[in-house]
């Protein structure tokens, strides 16, 4: 994700700065935007939408393993505190791992299709 | 008075979401996003900023949903009666508030998280 946005936006050169100058004559959404603009937007959409996600989920689950269900407080007793704060270290760190994991994963699926002739060498990223 | 009715959805949408938002959960939260801001070059940050108005205005319906959900399950146990009794309200009211303090905590715990890491990828990058 971060590598395709940052050669997108070296990618924009001279013909960036004409287009910028475009899309800002329009009103806000409605002016023209280059079909990389777009792209661009998208990416930063879906990398908002990752960590909207992301928080949601850890907030349910640290919530439904943490938090005491018979709800007759108001408030997070010390406990309760010290849970939600290795949860959400817990949490993140198996994030951290699953997304290592993943890549090596993919790599590793890359290479096995390569070998077997299904893809071209140094294939698509 | 009669533009004051007129409202479009969007002003509503966003007073509604302005009044639940917690303080420090919104502003937490918000700081991850800018993020994906500052890395889309200067044209398309208006369009951006306004899209992320309406994916957190989204995020709070959500919330609001989730939450029913939860204290709905944790709170509501028999169906002797069509009304909530007084200690399900009871029940209900506390777990909404038990679950918006510790999301704001988790949204404490997170960004720090989230810069701890920034700060080791740009020790990475910058070796010195």
């Amino acid at each position: 994700g971060g590598a395709a946005q940052r050669q997108a936006q070296s990618d924009e050169g001279g013909a960036g700065t004409a287009t910028g100058r475009m899309s800002s004559f329009g009103l806000g959404g409605g002016g023209y935007r280059s079909p990389n603009d777009d792209m661009q937007l998208k990416a930063a959409k879906m990398e908002v939408e990752l960590v909207q996600d992301l928080f949601n989920r850890m907030s349910d689950l640290c919530f439904r393993k943490c938090i005491n269900n018979k709800f007759k407080e108001n408030e997070l007793n010390l406990g309760e505190q010290s849970c939600t704060d290795r949860c959400v270290a817990k949490y993140m760190a198996t994030q951290k791992t699953i997304s290592e994991t993943f890549q090596e994963f993919s790599a590793a699926e890359q290479q096995r299709m390569q070998q077997q002739g299904m893809m071209p060498p140094g294939g698509a990223q | 008075h009669r533009e004051h009715q007129q409202r479009d959805w969007r002003s509503a949408a966003a007073a509604f979401a302005a009044r639940r938002r917690p303080g420090g959960e919104g502003g937490q939260r918000a700081r991850g996003t800018m993020d994906a801001a500052t890395k889309l070059p200067d044209h398309l940050r208006g369009p951006f900023l306004q899209e992320l108005e309406e994916m957190q205005i989204r995020d709070q319906f959500k919330l609001n949903t989730r939450l029913g959900e939860h204290c709905f399950r944790d709170c509501v146990t028999t169906f002797r009666s069509k009304n909530l009794a007084p200690d399900e309200e009871k029940c209900i009211k506390n777990c909404a508030g038990a679950f918006l303090k510790m999301s704001r905590r988790v949204a404490e715990r997170f960004s720090e998280i989230q810069m701890q890491e920034q700060q080791q990828q740009m020790q990475q990058l910058n070796p010195q």
